[in-house]
């Protein structure tokens, strides 16, 4: 591959809609993503026949879109990236089939990228001013624009990386998300090893679960956060899961348990409705207890594998809960560097996915036509 | 409701999960079972007992972003693991790919029935899991319209 300028991604896993235009430096000409959330919100979670629906309506016009953005012709795309799994199986079918048209139509290489190395490959990515946006469903107006190049860095041991760092192959990355919760080795974008998941459920999905027994709306992470940040985080103390050294994995389904039961006790005793600062302080020991439990796991990886770049991305890496701590962590660590992508990278987009494309192997058009979306993958069978 | 076929009270998450164990132990394949109970009533304990018992050495993890888990057991039963929770209606049955998960090698195992009425007794056992104290569960067996072995009818007795 070599002279054009761009690979257009592509991204439909799960309930945004989006694509974006990445050079191979990484830097992002375009990103845009649609997202459903609202439309969601209303069922507290996902509906998939509803999400695959929305990513028909909006996934050719976004590329249009990105392309138009860009000021970009055909003649400037390099490859189709598109997120092949893991994801929900009729989401990510509506991606990678308009993918496989347009690759046959304009006749481009075709990249099947796997989801979280995507999430992981965003720390690497430059935004620049006013091109990274949201937009409604539908509406087609810029809810959220961004500043340029704000990727943001926690601690540097050495000034001039700071200047021009990024993470240094290999190291550890944490993936939080609704769907997951990895902890992985990363020796380059596409060789990538499981080091600990979680063993029933994601830490979003906990989230998601606490918010809707406690009556608080969907999706449960940016609620919680919020209201755990005006909550003492001691008033209730839950016991942060499987932070003993046997036992690698994490686990989040005992802890949204006690809590969502803490929520039905506390009901009881208040009848006329739980005050505000009881949701507040319960919301804040929540959070410790999950934030505790990532943490201090990603912390033993990084001494057991003496990684000196700590990568933590996905939706819950917005988290500002998770990134206090990690803040506090790296400087207590001189010689650990813990990195957050831009939050509006660290959920689901398609920058991630066409940055991560240009490592990843494109496919001749015969077979290219016959890719399947994989509803799971494990990420360390993508090389 | 017809009357239960058997009712069992746990008073420990290992119970729980033996529970699971023994039922999977029982299953030939073919089976429906579904799951209903509240946060904290002991779902995933008893899918992890259960993955075990038909020889899954991999943790069951929930279900509930990807809708359905599939594993294959060193008995050679597969076990499908729903969750409905985030199904909107009786329309996602038909884009989820259940029908096809139905078949005589494959043990499905559904979470948040209750948002597909149209199982309503297609199943094998119907379990109600309820919150008594602490540590204390009741769990609920009724059987559905798919014949239940005698392991099966044991296993919470």
């Amino acid at each position: 591959m070599a002279d054009r300028p761009y690979i257009l991604g592509i991204e439909s896993s799960c309930d945004e809609t989006a694509a974006a235009l990445v050079t191979r430096e990484g830097r992002v000409r375009v990103s845009a993503v649609a997202s459903q959330v609202d439309l969601h919100a209303h069922f507290g979670g996902v509906v998939p026949e509803v999400a695959a629906r929305m990513h028909i309506q909006a996934c050719l016009p976004l590329v249009e879109e990105a392309m138009d953005d860009a000021g970009a012709t055909w003649d400037d795309i390099e490859a189709i990236a598109v997120t092949s799994g893991p994801g929900l199986i009729g989401c990510l079918l509506v991606g990678l089939e308009t993918a496989k048209t347009l690759s046959w139509l304009r006749d481009k290489p075709l990249i099947p990228v796997h989801h979280l190395a995507g999430h992981l490959y965003s720390i690497h990515l430059m935004p620049p001013a006013g091109a990274h946006r949201l937009m409604d469903k539908g509406a087609n107006k810029p809810v959220l624009p961004l500043e340029p190049d704000d990727t943001e860095k926690i601690a540097a041991t050495d000034r001039a990386e700071l200047e021009i760092g990024r993470p240094q192959y290999p190291y550890v990355g944490l993936i939080v998300s609704g769907g997951h919760t990895s902890l992985v080795w990363v020796e380059s974008p596409t060789r990538i090893t499981t080091v600990a998941q979680t063993r029933d459920d994601a830490v979003g999905e906990a989230y998601d679960k606490v918010a809707r027994v406690a009556g608080l709306g969907y999706p449960g992470g940016p609620i919680i956060d919020k209201l755990a940040t005006q909550g003492r985080p001691d008033a209730f103390t839950f016991t942060p899961p499987m932070l003993r050294r046997d036992r690698p994995d994490f686990s989040f389904s005992g802890l949204k348990t006690a809590v969502g039961r803490e929520f039905e006790k506390l009901r009881a005793q208040h009848p006329d409705g739980l005050p505000d600062q009881i949701i507040r302080d319960v919301c804040a020991g929540f959070q410790k207890a999950a934030v505790e439990a990532l943490i201090g796991k990603a912390l033993d990886a990084c001494a057991e594998h003496g990684s000196r770049d700590l990568v933590i991305s996905g939706g819950v890496a917005c988290n500002r809960g998770l990134r206090e701590r990690a803040r506090q962590a790296s400087a207590d660590r001189k010689m650990l560097r813990i990195w957050f992508p831009h939050p509006s990278l660290c959920t689901d987009n398609a920058a991630m996915i066409a940055g991560a494309g240009w490592n990843f192997k494109p496919l001749p058009r015969p077979s290219a036509l016959e890719l399947n979306a994989r509803a799971t993958w494990p990420i360390d069978a993508i090389a | 409701m017809a009357a239960p076929i058997w009712q069992f009270t746990s008073t420990s998450e290992d119970a729980t999960t033996e529970l699971g164990r023994r039922m999977a132990d029982a299953c030939r394949g073919g089976e429906v079972i579904l799951l209903d109970g509240p946060l904290g009533a002991g779902k995933t304990c008893l899918a992890g007992g259960f993955a075990a018992g038909l020889g899954i050495d991999e943790p069951a993890v929930s279900p509930t972003f990807v809708i359905c888990r599939s594993y294959r057991g060193s008995r050679g039963l597969t076990l499908h693991h729903f969750d409905f929770y985030r199904l909107g209606g009786e329309d996602d049955l038909d884009t989820i790919g259940l029908e096809d998960c139905l078949t005589d090698d494959a043990v499905v195992l559904i979470e948040w029935p209750e948002r597909c009425p149209s199982l309503f007794e297609s199943y094998t056992l119907a379990l109600k899991l309820e919150v008594v104290d602490e540590a204390t569960r009741r769990i609920t067996a009724w059987a559905g319209k798919l014949p239940v072995n005698d392991g099966l009818t044991a296993a919470g007795r």
